[in-house]
């Protein structure tokens, strides 16, 4: 008990200075979660949110009336496993490569240009991806293929391609620069030591660098698996200009919320569609948090 | 983002409930009842001085205050459910047709056939055309006093249309004879050869995505009263020869280069593109005076090719609304309030004109105009919104109309076609569901196949299969049975 007490009176500054951030948490994060309930309801304003009647888990059978959930599933799902898969092999590897110029001023130039795209937004994107697929004076349309022209926007062959890439190249930035953060941390005489014994680059980055980095991917590995039944509502929507000849690889459980929300009944099924969406995401940390922890229990977030 | 929305929301309800409470105990002291009057605008907040105007004159006459609330398009499709569930202060607002059943199914409308007593004025003033104000047996609102019938033509830049050495008169376009289309095609042809550099034909509307032009769309237009409404048999209009007619045109005109290839991807609207230079012809539907506000909104002057009868139906009538809303503290006061609406000359012309001798003057020829030293770019308050306000034909018109403008409107309804299913309208409640599937379906394909992006006879197949397996039939049978029941009422 005493030592209890003295514990907590070493760490008042740190819990005060928590303080503010948790009033914002359970202002903004937490209240707001008793909204939960309009999923479980068909929502009539004059008898407020929790006078409106129940009406079980219809909102969710909505969701699972539509013909096309098997569709929207496979693309939210299968969309985010190639996103984490390419964005953290690219961000790593430019990690890796960025690192490794010395000249300073180069090094910055190629940092921020790769971080450029991540804070522009999806409408402008949407244009610059437009000014290449357009079919009336898109650039792709009248150099390359100018004897063959691909209806772009009509044609879904190419879009699960185009949007991982747009999505790499708008994301990729961020990743690099934890994974640079990370490499920097390394201490360099491992790497000189390993030159001596005669280790190569490739080397050095297989049994050096990557071990090293391990806990940052695993970190940014559950973050994003967290996330893995959201989807980018703008790089789904804006991007394929909402073009619908794409939708069979362009919809997510996002953009089908989106288009639904506004027919009858749109609060309570997007809130049972939410609520879906962190039920699943919360069960998918705790597993990949198990399995991290199984491998490897000083890896694992808690 | 929906837990954003209702985060949002939820600090909305609480905030509402405390300063509705604080305020309702403040009007408890004062006498005059202050109506909050939602508007469609072309801007918001810029009102404060207008609504200081409209106070003096709602004193006057009613004994109320008012206060403004204008709502632009994007308020209104993306925050406007949501301002209305978090029960923020509103006693009137205009509603837009295709949000009837989200809006009722939330309840957020008040029966006005409760208060009929209160609304003499507006029967006075809409006559018959206040029926299509009934969804089942709920009188949702009322319709705003304008032209009714929404028949679609193709605007000619008149340059162009005058140097290739056409005449209005060479142009006799019909659905009853598809091949009459055709002059049009021959005229794009004509353009695109002698103008390489242009897009004879571009924008956001084409034939088939203005169903309520060609048949009563009965709503939703899953299940519609073909040719003019002249039928009472419901059918699927997306499987009929019309839209195979009209998509092959389309489908013609896209690959001979007669539309830009984007035309079924961009949104914008054909109007903006004339006025960008490098666009021919558009889509559009009109009503009378349409070539003055083509030649405002693109800067050029044009020629307008009718291709389309004139019909009156209850979707192009009742596609705005103005309704009480439930959250009225007091919904005798705001039915009066609605009631006088319709009838002040005064208050359309300051929705719609803003501060007399500020915003407007009435000049000699007793049209509205600016007054000396401002301008459209200057001006504070100018919606010139006045088709959507309750009672466009008593307002002062603006400066450069024709004289009898409001006799041109009226005319311009009389020999309009009334389709047979005239003051029904579609209670879709019991098809929710089906509903909301089928517009899934349709916003899949109707930009490709109705611009002509998708081969047409693989393009509708596709659409129709999957149309009847998101339950078109259901949504059919009961438009049906409704419409029955009502034909064996009148």
């Amino acid at each position: 008990m005493g030592i209890g007490r003295r514990r907590l009176k070493q760490y008042i500054p740190l819990y005060l200075m928590m303080l503010p951030c948790a009033i914002y948490l359970i202002v903004n994060n937490y209240i707001p979660m008793t909204g939960i309930v309009a999923a479980f309801k068909s929502f009539k304003v004059t008898e407020g949110i929790w006078g409106s009647p129940s009406v079980g888990l219809k909102n969710f059978e909505y969701l699972f009336s539509s013909r096309d959930i098997g569709i929207i599933i496979r693309n939210t799902l299968l969309y985010n496993v190639v996103f984490i898969i390419v964005n953290n092999a690219v961000g790593i590897m430019l990690a890796i490569l960025i690192s490794d110029v010395h000249n300073k001023s180069l090094k910055k130039l190629y940092q921020s240009s790769i971080l450029l795209p991540f804070t522009l937004s999806m409408v402008i994107i949407s244009y610059l991806v437009f000014a290449f697929l357009s079919q009336q004076n898109g650039m792709i349309n009248n150099s390359i293929l100018i004897d063959n022209p691909v209806q772009w926007y009509n044609d879904p062959t190419w879009w699960p391609v185009i949007l991982v890439f747009v999505n790499c190249w708008k994301g990729v930035g961020y990743s690099t620069l934890i994974y640079m953060a990370g490499i920097s941390a390394i201490d360099r005489s491992l790497y000189e030591a390993a030159a001596i014994d005669g280790a190569g680059k490739t080397k050095q980055i297989f049994r050096i660098t990557l071990p090293l980095l391990a806990p940052s991917i695993i970190t940014l590995f559950l973050l994003s698996i967290s996330r893995i039944f959201y989807s980018d509502f703008g790089l789904f929507y804006l991007i394929p200009q909402n073009s619908g000849s794409l939708y069979n690889v362009t919809s997510t459980i996002d953009t089908y919320v989106y288009r639904s929300l506004m027919a009858p009944g749109g609060i309570g099924r997007s809130a049972a569609t939410g609520l879906l969406q962190a039920a699943v995401g919360f069960v998918l940390v705790i597993v990949a948090n198990g399995v991290v922890r199984k491998v490897d229990a000083s890896n694992a977030m808690f | 983002m929906w837990k954003k929305a209702l985060s949002i929301t939820l600090v909305l309800v609480m905030a509402t409930t405390l300063m509705a409470g604080v305020m309702s105990t403040a009007f408890a002291q004062e006498e005059p009842y202050t109506v909050y009057f939602a508007y469609h605008a072309p801007k918001e907040g810029n009102q404060a001085a207008l609504n200081e105007v409209m106070n003096e004159l709602t004193m006057r006459e009613l004994n109320m205050k008012v206060e403004l609330i204008p709502i632009g398009w994007d308020t209104y499709n993306q925050k406007y459910p949501a301002m209305l569930a978090a029960q923020q202060p509103l006693d009137i607002s205009f509603v837009f047709s295709f949000s009837f059943a989200s809006f009722l199914d939330a309840g957020f409308i008040v029966d006005a056939s409760d208060y009929v007593e209160y609304t003499p004025d507006i029967f006075e003033v809409l006559g018959d055309d206040a029926q299509v104000g009934y969804i089942g047996d709920m009188l949702v609102g009322f319709p705003v006093m304008n032209t009714r019938a929404a028949p679609s033509a193709i605007f000619v830049r008149k340059d162009i249309f005058d140097a290739l050495g056409y005449k209005e008169s060479d142009f006799n376009v019909t659905t009853d004879d598809y091949a009459s289309f055709g002059q049009i095609t021959e005229m794009l042809g004509r353009i695109k050869e002698a103008y390489p550099d242009m897009v004879p034909f571009d924008g956001h509307r084409i034939f088939a995505e203005n169903s309520f032009t060609w048949v009563d769309a009965m709503s939703d237009g899953f299940g519609v009263l073909e040719n003019y409404g002249q039928t009472t048999t419901v059918t699927n209009w997306y499987e009929s020869e019309q839209i195979k007619q009209f998509s092959l045109l389309a489908r013609e005109w896209f690959e001979k280069g007669y539309t830009s290839k984007d035309i079924a991807v961009t949104q914008e609207l054909g109007q903006g593109k004339m006025k960008a230079g490098n666009c021919a012809a558009f889509f559009a539907s009109y009503t009378a005076n349409a070539l003055t506000s083509v030649k405002s909104q693109t800067g050029y002057d044009c020629v307008m090719i009718p291709v389309s009868a004139k019909m009156k139906s209850t979707t192009s009538v009742n596609a705005v609304l103005n309704c009480v809303m439930q959250q009225s503290k007091d919904k005798v006061k705001a039915f009066q309030f609605l009631n006088w609406c319709y009838t002040s000359k005064e208050f359309n012309d300051l929705l719609n004109w803003g501060v007399p001798g500020v915003d407007w003057v009435v000049n000699d020829d007793g049209q509205a105009d600016y007054p000396e030293g401002v301008t459209t770019q200057t001006v504070n308050y100018h919606s010139d919104f006045g088709f959507i306000y309750p009672n466009q034909f008593l307002m002062t018109p603006w400066a450069g109309s024709p004289a009898d403008i409001w006799e041109a409107y009226r005319e311009f309804d009389e020999d309009a076609i009334a389709s047979k299913a005239f003051g029904f309208s579609f209670d879709a409640v019991n098809v929710a569901n089906e509903v909301a599937q089928c517009s899934a379906v349709l916003s899949k394909y109707q930009a490709d196949i109705f611009f002509g992006a998708v081969d047409t006879e693989t393009g509708l197949a596709s659409l129709n299969a999957e149309l009847y397996d998101a339950g078109l039939q259901t949504i059919m049978d009961e438009k049906q049975r409704q419409l029955d029941a009502w034909l064996a009422k009148q």
